[in-house]
C-alpha cells in the first residue's frame, strides 16, 4: 500500500491534500494534468476551496475503494496537525504551517456508519446544505468527476421540485429581469402549471 | 453566491419534471431562454429516455390517466390518476384512437372517418394542433370499408417529426384492395406523398410504434402456391423500405403482431397450438440482425388470448429493474412476466376497475409550434391551437 503513487494537489486556500493516484484519477481534469507530466509536483485547484476537496476527496475515495473492493471502515482524511483526531490513513492532508486550526464539516456519527449499499453511502454524503451542493456540483464539474456531478444535481433538482418560482430565485440569487406584465404573460402560457 | 454557469444548470434542470420546468419559465430572462433552447429539449428529453422516471402509462377506458412507471417497480401495484384538467369534448361521442406516442407527442384521431382529421399533443406541455386536412387517393364510398392508422415518429435525419397516415381500403367480399400512404411532417406542416411499397398492409397489423425510426406493418403476399407474410419496415427518415428477416417459428401460427418493447421491435405469435412467443429484433439494421425469442406463454394462459382476435398479447414495458415485463392481456388486464422465473404475475390496480390499452409517452418538453397552415377547411371545431386539452376519451 505505501508503494503506491501519490500526488499533491493544493486547494484555492492553500491547504494541500496528498492522495493516491487512483484517487486523484476519478477527475477526468486532474487525470489529463497526471497524464501531461504534472504528477510529479503539486497541482493547483484554484477553483477548489480546501473545505469542498476534502469532501471531494472522500467521495473519490470512496468510490475506488468500492471499485476495488476492498471495505474501508472509514475515510476520513488524516489531517497532520494537532488538536485533530486521527481515524484512518487515507487520504493524508498535510496542513499548511500558516493555518492551525481545521473545519471537517462533518459529524461523527458519519465516519461510524458504514451503509452496505452505495447508493446509501451516496445518499447520506449528499444530504449537505444547499450551498454545499451548489459548491461540490461547481467543482465536480471543474474537476470533470461524472458520478458526483450527477449525484449532485439529481440532489439539487430534487431540493427543486416543490419550490416556487420566488423560491427559486431567491436559492439561486438570480433577479427577476421580467416586467410583471412579461412575467404574467409567461405564467399564463402554462397556467396549469402553477397549482 | 454567486450564480451558476448555463452549462451546470442545464444539467440540473434537465432532471425536472415538464411541470416544474415550464412553471421555471418565469424565473428570469436567461432561464426563459435555456428552457426553450431547442438542445435543452433534446438533452431534456434523452435524460428522460434513460433514467426513465417520466414515462407515464396512458389508460385508455373513456378517461385518460396518467401512471408513474416508477410505482411498477417490480412491486405489483398501479396507481394511475386521472388526468382531471381534460375538459369534455365533442369529440367523445365519436372516441378517439391514439396514435400511440414519440418523444411525449401522441398522435390522436377520430375513429369515424379518421382520415379526415388528426391532432398532434403534448400532454407534458398540454398543447396540441390540428393537422392540415390531406384527402385520401380513393373517394370513399359506401360499402368500402377503410382503415386508418396514424403513426408519429423522429425523423433523425432531418430533425423532424413525422406522422405516417395509412389509409387501407377493404372491400369485404374480396378482401383488402388498395393502401394510401402519406407523410406528414412538423417542420414544413404539410403533408406528401412517399413511394409506395407494392404489396398491401394487412388490415390491424400495424406496428405500435415507430420503432428504431421506422414503422412496421405486415403484409400477406398471396400467390397461387402459398401465402406469405413479410415483415415490411419504412424508415421515416429515408422513406423508404425493407423487409425483414422473420423469427425462427416453432410451428404453424395463425397470426402475427407488431409492437415494440424498450425500443426494439417486439413480434407476438400466436401459435395454432395456442402457445404465444414473443420475439424482440436485436440488432436493428447491423449485419447481425436477428430476432431473439423473449417470452413463451404456454397454454393455460395463451387459449384465453387465442380467444380474443383483437387484443393480442402485447408488451407495454419493462419494470425498473428489467427483470418483468408488463404485459397487456385484452379484456383480461394486465399482467407482469416475470423474465427470469418465466411465470406470469398478477397486478393490482388501484383506483380504476380496469384498465385495457396502456401505452407509454414520455414527459418531454418538445414542441408542436407550427406556422398557421393555409387551411381552408371550415371544421366545426375550426380551431387550430388548442391551449388546454379539448380531447379525451378513447374507443377501440
Amino acid at each position: 500500500m505505501s508503494s503506491k503513487k501519490m500526488i499533491t494537489l493544493k486547494s484555492s486556500d492553500g491547504r494541500i491534500f496528498e492522495v493516491e493516484e487512483a484517487v486523484a484519477q476519478e477527475s477526468q481534469t486532474i487525470k489529463h494534468m497526471i497524464e501531461d507530466g504534472y504528477g510529479n509536483s503539486v497541482i493547483p485547484l484554484p477553483n477548489v476551496t480546501g473545505r469542498i476537496l476534502y469532501k471531494i476527496i472522500e467521495f473519490c475515495t470512496k468510490h475506488v475503494a468500492v471499485e476495488e473492493d476492498i471495505k474501508q471502515k472509514s475515510v476520513e482524511p488524516t489531517v497532520v496537525v494537532e488538536d485533530v483526531k486521527q481515524k484512518s490513513v487515507e487520504p493524508t492532508v498535510v496542513e499548511d504551517v500558516k493555518q492551525k486550526s481545521v473545519e471537517l464539516p462533518v459529524d461523527d456519527d458519519a465516519w461510524d456508519a458504514e451503509p452496505s449499499d452505495i447508493d446509501e453511502w451516496d445518499a447520506q454524503f449528499i444530504d449537505v446544505d444547499e450551498s454545499t451542493m451548489f459548491e461540490l456540483i461547481v467543482a465536480s464539474n471543474y474537476l470533470n468527476i461524472k458520478r458526483l456531478m450527477d449525484l449532485s444535481a439529481q440532489a439539487i433538482a430534487d431540493m427543486m421540485k416543490d419550490k416556487t418560482v420566488e423560491e427559486i430565485r431567491k436559492i439561486f440569487n438570480i433577479q427577476n429581469d421580467f416586467t410583471p406584465e412579461e412575467e404574467m404573460k409567461i405564467r399564463n402560457e402554462n397556467s396549469w402549471a402553477y397549482e | 453566491m454567486a450564480q451558476l454557469p448555463d452549462e451546470i444548470l442545464e444539467k440540473i434542470l434537465c432532471r425536472l419534471p415538464v411541470k416544474c420546468l415550464l412553471r421555471f419559465r418565469c424565473v428570469s430572462k436567461s432561464w426563459l431562454a435555456l428552457i426553450s433552447n431547442p438542445y435543452f429539449i433534446k438533452l431534456h428529453l434523452k435524460q428522460s429516455v434513460q433514467t426513465n422516471t417520466n414515462n407515464s402509462l396512458f389508460q385508455k377506458n373513456f378517461d385518460l390517466f396518467r401512471v408513474a412507471l416508477d410505482s411498477l417497480h417490480d412491486g405489483d401495484v398501479l396507481q394511475p390518476m386521472k388526468i382531471d384538467s381534460i375538459p369534455l369534448s365533442r369529440f367523445r361521442k365519436y372516441g378517439i384512437r391514439s396514435g400511440f406516442s414519440c418523444d411525449g407527442l401522441l398522435c390522436i384521431s377520430n375513429v369515424i372517418n379518421a382520415h379526415d382529421s388528426a391532432f398532434l399533443w403534448s400532454p407534458s406541455t398540454r398543447k396540441s394542433i390540428k393537422l392540415p386536412y390531406e384527402p385520401t387517393d380513393i373517394a370513399i364510398q359506401s360499402g368500402l370499408r377503410t382503415s386508418c392508422v396514424y403513426r408519429i415518429g423522429y425523423d433523425n435525419i432531418n430533425d423532424d417529426y413525422k406522422v405516417v397516415r395509412i389509409v387501407v381500403y377493404l372491400v369485404v367480399s374480396l378482401g383488402v384492395i388498395e393502401y394510401d400512404i402519406k407523410v406528414y411532417s412538423l417542420r414544413s406542416n404539410s403533408w406528401h406523398r412517399p413511394e409506395m411499397f407494392p404489396y398491401c398492409p394487412n388490415w390491424n397489423r400495424f406496428g405500435n410504434s415507430i420503432v428504431c425510426g421506422s414503422l412496421h406493418w405486415i403484409s400477406t403476399v398471396k400467390s397461387n402456391l402459398k401465402e406469405e407474410n413479410l415483415i415490411v419496415a419504412f424508415d421515416i427518415g429515408t422513406e423508404k423500405y425493407r423487409v425483414l428477416p422473420q423469427p425462427e417459428y416453432s410451428g404453424p401460427y395463425y397470426k402475427l403482431y407488431l409492437d415494440d418493447l424498450g425500443g426494439c421491435l417486439s413480434l407476438s405469435c400466436h401459435y395454432e397450438s395456442s402457445t404465444v412467443d414473443m420475439f424482440l429484433l436485436k440488432e436493428y439494421g447491423g449485419k447481425n440482425e436477428h430476432w431473439s425469442r423473449l417470452i413463451t406463454l404456454p397454454l393455460s394462459l395463451s387459449r384465453i388470448t387465442s380467444i380474443e382476435n383483437y387484443y393480442p398479447l402485447k408488451p407495454i414495458v419493462y419494470s425498473k429493474s428489467g427483470k418483468k415485463v408488463l404485459l397487456g392481456m385484452g379484456s383480461r388486464g394486465h399482467v407482469l412476466y416475470n423474465l427470469e422465473e418465466k411465470s406470469v404475475e398478477n397486478i393490482r390496480v388501484l383506483n380504476v376497475a380496469s384498465l385495457i390499452h396502456l401505452y407509454t409517452c414520455l414527459e418531454s418538453l418538445v414542441s408542436i409550434n407550427v406556422p398557421a397552415a393555409a387551411d381552408t377547411e371550415t371544421e366545426r371545431s375550426g380551431v387550430k391551437w388548442v391551449s388546454d386539452i379539448q380531447i379525451f376519451g378513447c374507443n377501440w
